[in-house]
């Protein structure tokens, strides 16, 4: 029964994935460990140690105690982290965990390819609940508003699509940081913001409202039907876009590993697509693009 | 016969979990993430219920005040710097037992002095913003009171 509902809601056929894109997946899986190391002092050096072996000796990729291992060390730092880590950290922890279960499998494609969609799909359909129904302040713009001004990630993407050089930038950010304890006993209406970057936190608002709600869909809609042929462009465009913008590379890689899970032998071109953008986040940590290309040529 | 069914039967719970534990771990730990935001007021970017980047109540975004008091007297506590680890897990998740903890740890800073305090308030706030304007407002999250054991 529990497969029969697996094959219906996500499975699709058994060519659904295939060899080399697993082990792209693992691969991807691995890097993100070894780019962005997790845990604290006493974890760390086993997470990247163990991450370092797998990458190394292709013999050890799909070895299922070793990726439990990986699974019990992300475990570990979310309890230890507790209430601390971050959502990455719990993903994680779950993938390394369905990547050790679906290698004891006999059909270790399909379940890994399984785990990746479901996955994903849960992710951005929580991602879904918290920004349209239970945040009180995401669907009105404020969030952005706010974590464009306060957020030393998003500086740069502030000034440059919002229009700010450097003086409004530190007025309004120093605004939204005062210390407030109460409400102010004046109330003075709060700052003019400039209408640019008023429109461009209701504009990052929509698109991250439509894309996490069609990657929602597209990953758990049943598959090859409808919107779930169009969770790859999906997952990819929401990659490229989002991380260049918010550098929580981390997450961006470990998304991008669960989507080359699900890549089908014939899908040569997606896999490729999926290593390109992997490296495009390393690109988006490494350079500050918005302040070094684009700041200057704003004058 | 029936020793072949109880076969069949462990390997079909043995191939769902291989297939389901993850997700449903992912489902349970959600699940109690937005309880504790109801009952406990966590922060929406904590506990796993993929809240993140959806509301302006990150962990950063909340603070403690600590105040010892008598009856004469009340005195705002200066947080350590080595304990900025655990006001962070206090403010983040600001359950009665931890916030105690830190409590304890405070008032146990404070009693050195030569007065005599009767009690310990702990208050998490947190900010909101108004629209339009992001006027900054300060939330009272949470304030719990404990008694300062006598030395």
């Amino acid at each position: 029964m529990p497969l029969r509902l697996a094959d219906r809601f996500a499975l699709g056929r058994a060519a659904a994935a295939g060899p080399l894109a697993i082990d792209l997946a693992l691969r991807l899986t691995l890097l993100d460990l070894l780019l962005r190391p997790v845990g604290n002092w006493a974890l760390r050096p086993w997470i990247l140690g163990v991450a370092a072996i797998a990458l190394l000796r292709a013999r050890w990729l799909r070895q299922p105690l070793l990726w439990l291992a990986l699974a019990g060390l992300a475990g570990a730092r979310v309890v230890l982290d507790w209430p601390l880590a971050d959502n990455h950290a719990y993903l994680l922890a779950y993938w390394c965990l369905a990547v050790s279960l679906a290698l004891t499998a006999a059909d270790t494609d399909r379940a890994l390819a399984f785990n990746g969609r479901l996955l994903t799909g849960l992710v951005f359909l929580f991602a879904c609940l918290w920004k349209f129904g239970l945040s009180g302040d995401y669907l009105d713009g404020s969030f952005f508003q706010v974590t464009m001004l306060s957020d030393p990630r998003f500086q740069g993407f502030a000034q440059v699509a919002g229009g700010l050089d450097a003086q409004a930038f530190e007025a309004l950010s120093q605004f939204v940081g005062e210390h407030r304890d109460a409400a102010p006993a004046a109330d003075s209406g709060g700052i003019d913001l400039p209408p640019r970057f008023t429109a461009v936190a209701l504009a990052a608002t929509a698109w991250n409202l439509f894309i996490n709600l069609a990657l929602a869909v597209a990953f758990l809609w049943p598959t090859d039907r409808g919107p779930s042929r169009l969770r790859h462009p999906l997952l990819l465009v929401y990659c490229t876009v989002t991380y260049a913008v918010a550098t929580v590379d981390g997450f961006g890689w470990l998304l991008l590993a669960m989507g080359a899970a699900q890549c089908t032998r014939e899908q040569h071109r997606t896999r490729i697509a999926y290593a390109v953008v992997f490296v495009l986040i390393i690109f988006y940590r490494e350079v500050d693009w918005a302040e070094r290309v684009f700041l200057p040529l704003l004058g | 016969m029936r020793g072949a069914a109880t076969l069949d039967a462990i390997k079909g719970v043995a191939a769902a979990v291989r297939y389901w534990l993850p997700v449903v771990l992912l489902i349970i730990v959600a699940a109690n993430q937005l309880r504790l935001v109801w009952t406990e007021s966590l922060s929406p970017w904590s506990g796993g219920g993929f809240g993140m980047f959806s509301s302006t109540d990150s962990p950063s975004n909340r603070h403690l005040h600590a105040f010892v008091q008598n009856d004469a007297i009340r005195r705002e506590v200066a947080i350590p710097r080595d304990l900025q680890e655990a006001v962070r897990r206090a403010t983040t998740l600001p359950t009665r037992s931890r916030l105690g903890a830190l409590a304890a740890q405070l008032a146990g800073l404070e009693s050195a002095g030569s007065i005599r305090w009767d009690e310990i308030v702990l208050q998490v706030w947190a900010v909101d913003y108004a629209t339009p304007g992001l006027q900054p407002r300060g939330r009272l999250v949470r304030t719990e009171r404990f008694a300062v054991a006598p030395r």
